[in-house]
């Protein structure tokens, strides 16, 4: 299945974030999302999950138009904003009760995605006394209970170690392979390593990137306007 | 000490960003002060002209005996000589007044009433009145004499008419009722040449009117302390965290918050105390004790009077932190100007409460911050130990709990 | 799972939050201890005015019948005291507002009043005249009034009428032929439920101030709100369950708090029918948490917010009939939730009000939370 967002526009008060950005994804693919602080990443990811609203543009997934179709857009995509959006006063458990219908829980805890991410490890601590890993790992939880098709993050692993990049990289990587299509804000290598294809947000639009692994190559791109 | 003062002048910076929304928020505040002093004026009031009696309406069949002769007569007299007036009328309209409040309650006189009464049956009269305010419920006891007083009366002159028709033949024993209703309506509006009243001067104590607004003032300090929450209530444990391994220790953190907190009531009390003089001349609200003084004076007044708007502030900034987050800020704070405010006696007077309350809510810091307040108005001048000390104990405890959570 | 359990489950979780910050927890425990305190102090009587109460040597029969009246229960609390220079020190020390000296031979000051309307029965001694020390010479007047009435009526007949005067126990039963002892008033409501005449007065603004408390409750998790939109802590839900949120979250913290407020009236002696107070309290929850969201949604920023919270608490303490009913700004007092609760505790006609107030919030406060989901870009 195709994935293809085509000519998005975001104005925020007069400042005009993004003009007509536009690519092409297919699932099972990776897509990595470039650009400088403050050129539109997180305002594409929010829009494409409806926690924005674009001016125009459209979000189509198998020729229908999750910009229009809120319910399709829920059950398909999930997304991951850059911080935690847990309730800090309830545990682990708790939150994800906010999301999953129990059997679900149960059965995805005992044998299902939420086992991949680890989160059993955890499930009785409260959130607010999780480490950063922990937490991503669990909003990453909290977002897919409807086994999306479609997964947005914004930079997943800012902030982790390494056994924790690992870690949620690795349940990216088999979410990919098992046909989902994830879409991802990242500046950090290991992140835009596991991608199949970038694009660089420059000026509010979108351009296919090729990306080597050479950060001062990455660096003179970033900052070229 | 650099990173004191450093830290410091980023909290007053900080602070002085909220000072133009704090002075709305003060006017505010100033203005629902204002109408709050009003009602300190009604009840203070000592001048003729605002003794503005309490009606009470009467319905119901008063062409019974002399009940409507004697309410008319009584309703003819010069107002301002009573406190209670009532008031024959019909009943939809006393219903209609009581409820916009016109009225504090109606009596309903039944049927044949003096009739019955006089074969001994005694229906009751129905007062009907809502709530259960002190002012309502004095309001119901004092009626409860009015009418005892009528019916008093009414009893002495069938009396007299009984005496006469027994004693007296050949006079007419209702003219002779007639005069004795028109005796006792002179003589109870007279009542008050019964007394020889004194005007006592006290060396402690003093007007109403003076303590409703001490009382209010410490309320509005209170209250004013929730508008602060965006300061003090969000706080970043990590920069705690990092100010406390810098040196900067929770005694500092807390002295440098709180220097914006006082830099804040300076403003807003400066503010509020201006709006609130202009207001006072405007709507001729004095109080007595602060009119005997010159405007130096006065100045002294509120520079002494000062420790106690800071000791209060003190204990709002320790409930900030022992509250931790904006909600349960606002919430305690709530609940501090409300228990301390009712206990203490600064929403009604502590005279209304029960002794054991008193001596309970004296002990509050509000309790103590009145008693300074009053003290100062006497015309006191040394230092309150009490309130220092008390001011000192919160900052402490404040830093005790930020040094605890610090290193946490 | 139906849309039933689901919602269930969110306010379950959500107050589960609530239940975990201590503050909150504190501010549960405390709403019935105040309600419980309030009791126990009002046990010991309640007043609004000392008087110091002195009867001259020798006491006349009279002075003591006054004092025996005036020493009854009552919001006016007469002490006695042994003599007038005791008292005159009380009031200096401001431990009573008024001394009242019952003169010796009263009976005469009685008879000279009733020919000349003027005497000297009692001495007054005050600090300052005001509205209630006026109100109280009612009641010391009440207490004069029926020894002095009887002088009246003897002196009218003697030296008015110039009747020959029988003996005094003849004269007396004339007068004394319609007397009482029974309770001449009986104090009802307009709506005809009989009224306690003994409502504690400390309890009496109790209710008023928890219904300011309870709105208060929803104000405060209008902060909660804030942070949530701002963490994007329901980015997951639907656009539309996102714009609801705020009214559940005001509903979870204030149905907690509305329990405790009932337990707190129980306790109190204050609550006049457990379950219609139940129900009443739980009737005026919709109409507050849509007041909290229309003033959230007309506040931009939480700052702004916070800062006009204490605003709108003294405007509810001063305006409402909590403590006084001053009638002061009627159409603002009208239009704030604990008025509208106040009068429905009192009136069936006001409990249809209510729930046409509650009514009437809807649609602007839906309008405000859609304009403000719009204006935020979603």
């Amino acid at each position: 299945m195709e994935a293809e967002i085509r000519n998005i526009h975001k104005k925020y008060a007069r400042k005009e974030v993004l003009c007509g950005a536009s690519f092409r994804a297919v699932s099972g693919s990776c897509v990595g999302i470039l650009g400088a602080n403050g050129t539109g990443k997180s305002t594409l990811l929010r829009v494409l999950a409806g926690a924005a609203r674009a001016e125009r543009g459209e979000f189509l997934w198998d020729g229908e138009d999750l910009l229009k179709n809120s319910a399709l857009r829920r059950k398909t995509v999930a997304y991951v904003p850059q911080g935690t959006p847990l309730i800090e006063e309830l545990s682990a458990r708790d939150n994800l009760r906010l999301w999953y219908e129990p059997e679900v829980l149960e059965r995805s805890l005992a044998e299902g995605m939420l086992r991949e991410l680890g989160v059993n490890e955890f499930l009785n601590t409260v959130a607010g006394r999780l480490s950063g890993g922990m937490r991503k790992r669990l909003s990453i939880g909290c977002a897919i209970a409807r086994e999306p098709a479609i997964l947005l993050l914004d930079e997943p692993t800012a902030a982790l170690d390494m056994p924790g990049k690992d870690r949620i990289l690795r349940y990216l990587d088999g979410f990919q392979r098992a046909g989902g299509l994830v879409l991802m804000a990242s500046h950090d290598p290991w992140e835009l390593a596991l991608c199949d294809a970038w694009q660089m947000l420059r000026g509010g639009v979108l351009e296919p990137y090729a990306y080597t692994g050479d950060r001062e190559t990455l660096m003179r791109d970033l900052e070229t306007p | 000490m650099r990173s004191f003062l450093v830290y410091t002048g980023l909290q007053l910076k900080r602070a002085l960003r909220l000072l133009p929304g704090m002075l709305a928020i003060c006017l505010l505040l100033t203005a629902l002060a204002a109408l709050g002093a009003l009602l300190v004026s009604r009840l203070g009031g000592d001048r003729e002209a605002e003794k503005s009696p309490v009606r009470i309406g009467v319905v119901g069949e008063l062409d019974q005996g002399y009940l409507r002769e004697g309410l008319q007569m009584l309703q003819s007299m010069d107002p301002s000589r009573f406190s209670l007036r009532l008031e024959p009328m019909a009943e939809d309209e006393a219903a209609a007044l009581l409820r916009r409040g016109e009225l504090a309650g109606y009596v309903r006189v039944p049927e044949d009433f003096v009739e019955r009464w006089t074969l001994g049956e005694h229906p009751p009269l129905i007062y009907l009145s809502r709530g259960d305010g002190v002012g309502a419920r004095l309001v119901r006891e004092i009626a409860d004499t009015a009418v005892s007083l009528v019916l008093e009366t009414e009893n002495a002159v069938y009396g007299a008419q009984n005496f006469v028709a027994d004693r007296m033949p050949g006079e007419n024993p209702y003219a002779m009722g007639d005069r004795l209703v028109l005796r006792y309506a002179l003589r109870i509006l007279d009542r008050e040449r019964l007394y020889g009243i004194e005007m006592v001067e006290t060396p402690e104590g003093i007007s109403l009117a003076a303590q409703l607004l001490c009382g209010l003032a410490l309320l509005f300090v209170m209250l004013w302390a929730i508008c602060c929450a965006p300061l003090f209530s969000r706080r970043s444990r990590e920069l705690q965290r990092v100010l406390s391994a810098r040196g900067l220790r929770g005694g500092g953190q807390v002295a440098s918050e709180f220097a914006a907190f006082v830099v804040l009531l300076l403003a807003a009390g400066t503010f509020v105390l201006l709006l609130g003089a202009l207001l006072a001349r405007r709507f001729d609200f004095a109080v007595p004790e602060l009119a005997a003084l010159s405007r130096t004076a006065r100045l002294l007044l509120l520079l002494r009077a000062l420790p106690v708007a800071l000791m209060l502030c003190a204990l709002s900034f320790l409930l900030y932190e022992l509250a931790q987050g904006a909600v349960g800020g606002v919430l305690l704070q709530f609940l501090n100007a409300l228990l301390q405010g009712y206990l203490a006696g600064c929403l009604l007077p502590a005279s209304f409460f029960p002794e054991k309350l008193q001596r309970f809510g004296a002990g509050l810091p509000a309790g103590l911050g009145l008693a300074r307040l009053r003290a100062l108005l006497q015309g006191g001048t040394e230092p309150s130990v009490a309130v220092w000390g008390l001011l000192l104990l919160f900052l402490l405890l404040a830093a005790a709990i930020r040094d605890r959570r610090s290193r946490a | 799972m139906t849309k039933g359990k689901c919602f269930f489950r969110w306010y379950v979780l959500l107050t589960k939050r609530l239940l975990r910050r201590p503050a909150y927890l504190a501010v549960l425990f405390l709403i019935p201890l105040f309600a419980l305190s309030l009791r126990f102090f009002s046990q010991s009587g309640d007043v609004a005015l000392s008087v110091a109460l002195v009867l001259e040597e020798p006491v006349s029969p009279s002075a003591e019948a006054a004092a025996m009246r005036l020493e009854e229960r009552s919001l006016i609390n007469a002490v006695r005291m042994d003599n007038a220079e005791h008292a005159r020190e009380e009031l200096k020390a401001g431990r009573v507002e008024a001394v009242w000296l019952l003169h010796s031979e009263l009976e005469e000051q009685y008879v000279r009043f009733a020919r000349r309307g003027r005497a000297k029965a009692v001495t007054v001694w005050q600090r300052e005249e005001n509205v209630l020390l006026s109100l109280a010479r009612e009641k010391l007047f009440a207490a004069l009034y029926p020894e002095l009435s009887f002088a009246l009526f003897e002196d009218y007949l003697d030296k008015e009428l110039k009747a020959p005067l029988p003996e005094s126990d003849e004269l007396r039963r004339y007068y004394f032929s319609g007397t009482t002892d029974e309770r001449i008033l009986r104090f009802e409501t307009p709506e005809g439920k009989e009224l306690d005449k003994d409502q504690p007065v400390l309890t009496a603004p109790l209710r008023g101030v928890l219904a300011v408390l309870l709105t208060l409750c929803g104000m405060a998790s209008g902060l909660y709100c804030y942070a949530d939109e701002r963490e994007g802590r329901f980015v997951w839900l639907s656009v539309r369950a996102r714009r609801y949120m705020p009214l559940l979250s005001h509903l979870t913290a204030m149905l907690p708090a509305a329990l405790m407020v009932w337990a707190a009236l129980l306790l109190s002696g204050t609550a006049r029918n457990a379950p219609g107070e139940l129900l009443l309290l739980l009737g005026y929850l919709p109409s507050a948490a849509l007041f909290c969201e229309l003033l959230r949604c007309l506040c931009p920023r939480e700052e702004h917010y916070g800062a006009l919270i204490p605003i709108w608490i003294a405007a509810m303490l001063l305006l409402c009939p909590v403590f006084l009913d001053l009638r002061l700004l009627m159409p603002l007092r009208e239009l704030l939730p604990p008025t509208r609760y106040l009068a429905a505790v009192w009136s069936g006609a006001q409990r249809w009000k209510l729930l046409w107030y509650t009514a009437a919030l809807l649609p602007p406060t839906a309008l405000a939370m859609w304009l403000r989901q719009t204006k935020r870009g979603r």
